[in-house]
């Protein structure tokens, strides 16, 4: 499942595009958003408003894991909510942009520079990549003072602006490859890698591909997540008698990708 | 290369014995992609007959090998290389020479797996002496803070596939005192050679048991996928820079002669 934490279904479109491009032939893929009469968000720039998606994904993370997905792949590069996601995920893995970005550029190069749409989100943004260890390898996070819903308003000003943020990051801040920073900056990628010439990450790309990964290792290996100490799921009598997260139908649109593209 | 042909992986054994290689190539055939093709090779008695690697010299000595075997499998076109060993020996010097192919290792691939599936993680090594050299690699990997502890068995590489029940029976132990004593949620085997073990210890302790070989494959096909369907190749800037072609020329060595003593292939499906 590919779960975007926004209460409208207007992109969904352009993250399913997306997955048909890039999932394995063998995997089915649900892209899911929220319910507007749980928030109309169409980001969740704000911390509280990630406050209030929170909820959703909680809920949603629930469902798939009820539903028998293999693995949830949450759409924000803020990573929002993952760990309270991966406490309700039973079976099913839970992972996110920023985490699946980071491994991958990480492979690929010493250094990397994220470029982010408002300097409002660096702040946040340095501690997620801090917690994941990763802080030494960050050359610094580069705006272009876009907001989520801008990315896609004018593609070629949107390239221009990325392209000259991801050169200061890699000729001034030695950059080695470079991660963007917002799952909308999604459709760039490739040109930027051509202009830039280093790996450059696609985040929505990279949580898709993680999630088929965890799923190819739960299948194969049985590696499922770790219920203990911290770990630990709440109660099943507990999630019951408190209700709202096992209530009604938290989502408000679903496009179903088939597994051979259907 | 089309997107139809198969993966191709090689898993590098960094020791000059082909002894082991059947055990890898058992691992391979059941845990590999059915798309995915798999070399198994080793290097040379003849450059050294190390058994294992359980020291830093004799690391420095394999790593000239690990180095020539990238290069050799950048040549012949691989998508990826997992060296196989959990000190990830030679893992930055050999993606110097790695081309488009991604280089990846048991102790980083296991790492990254464990951090998604659990906070915290100990490690169960064979021999106390490991647990310096490979606590500083848990640290670049960014990792420390998870990490409840390294648990040792007081046994050599080459000892865990000697009997079988013992070596289980002492994972068993220091597993239980990771999760039990020191509250770890997940567990990874900190060598190559505790193959065959992550099942029923993962039984047995009730946490997920990470194999560091199967995590290394693994970290290899998605490398191999990423760079098929994504175009995610190594960067080669500044600090990821290769050598210049006509100076590896020049100097000689590193493309001379086969580096391989041994290599088992395991065809796709």
């Amino acid at each position: 499942m590919y779960l975007r934490p926004v209460g409208t279904a207007a992109f969904d479109e352009l993250f399913a595009d997306m997955v048909r491009s890039y999932k394995n032939p063998d995997t089915e893929v649900h892209i899911m958003s929220l319910k507007e009469s749980d928030g109309g968000f169409t980001h969740i720039e704000y911390r509280a408003y990630e406050a209030v998606v929170s909820s959703g994904i909680v809920r949603g993370t629930r469902v798939a894991s009820l539903e028998g997905f293999d693995a949830v792949a949450l759409s924000c590069f803020y990573d929002t909510a993952l760990h309270d996601a991966r406490e309700v995920s039973g079976a099913m893995t839970v992972t996110a942009p920023c985490i699946a970005s980071v491994e991958i550029a990480c492979s690929l190069a010493n250094r990397f520079g994220v470029i982010v749409g408002r300097r409002k989100w660096v702040d946040q943004m340095a501690t997620t990549i801090s917690v994941y260890g990763k802080s030494e390898q960050l050359s610094g996070f580069y705006h272009v003072e876009l907001g989520v819903n801008d990315f896609q308003v004018n593609p070629e000003r949107t390239e221009r602006l990325l392209i000259d943020a991801g050169r200061r990051a890699v000729e001034e801040d030695y950059a080695e490859a470079i991660i963007l920073g917002c799952t909308r900056e999604v459709g760039f990628y490739q040109n930027l890698e051509k202009e830039l010439g280093v790996p450059v990450i696609d985040p929505s790309i990279a949580a898709l591909k993680r999630a088929e990964y965890a799923a190819m290792l739960q299948r194969q290996c049985g590696w499922i997540p770790s219920r203990r100490w911290s770990c630990e799921e709440p109660p099943e009598e507990e999630i019951d008698r408190f209700g709202i997260i096992n209530d009604g139908d938290v989502f408000g649109n679903r496009i179903i990708i088939g597994a051979s593209g259907r | 290369m089309t997107a139809n042909e198969p993966l191709k992986i090689m898993y590098l054994n960094p020791v000059g014995t082909a002894a082991y290689d059947p055990v890898f190539a058992d691992m391979a055939r059941e845990f590999k992609l059915p798309g995915t093709e798999v070399h198994i090779t080793s290097l040379k008695e003849s450059d050294g007959g190390f058994t294992h690697i359980e020291y830093r010299s004799y690391e420095a000595i394999v790593t000239s090998g690990i180095i020539r075997a990238t290069r050799a499998a950048a040549l012949e076109g691989f998508d990826a290389l997992a060296i196989g060993c959990f000190y990830d020996t030679a893992l930055h010097d050999a993606r110097e020479v790695s081309g488009e192919m991604i280089v990846t290792a048991p102790c980083m691939a296991s790492v990254e797996i464990a951090c998604s599936l659990a906070n915290r993680f100990g490690i169960i090594v064979g021999r106390r002496k490991w647990v310096n050299q490979m606590t500083t690699t848990v640290r670049e990997n960014g990792r420390c803070g998870q990490l409840s502890g390294f648990y040792h068995v007081e046994l050599g590489v080459n000892e865990f596939l000697v009997d079988h029940e013992r070596t289980e029976r002492l994972l068993t132990e220091v597993g239980r005192k990771a999760v039990e004593e020191d509250y770890a949620e997940a567990i990874i085997l900190g060598c190559t050679l505790e193959l065959g073990f992550f099942r029923s210890l993962t039984k047995t302790l009730g946490v997920p048991v990470l194999d560091p070989s199967i995590s290394a494959l693994k970290r290899a096909e998605y490398a191999g996928i990423l760079k098929r369907q994504c175009g995610w190749i190594p960067s080669r800037k500044w600090s990821c820079e290769s050598p210049p072609e006509d100076e590896l020329k020049r100097f000689g060595i590193i493309d001379e002669g086969d580096v391989f003593g041994n290599r088992q292939i395991v065809e796709a499906e």
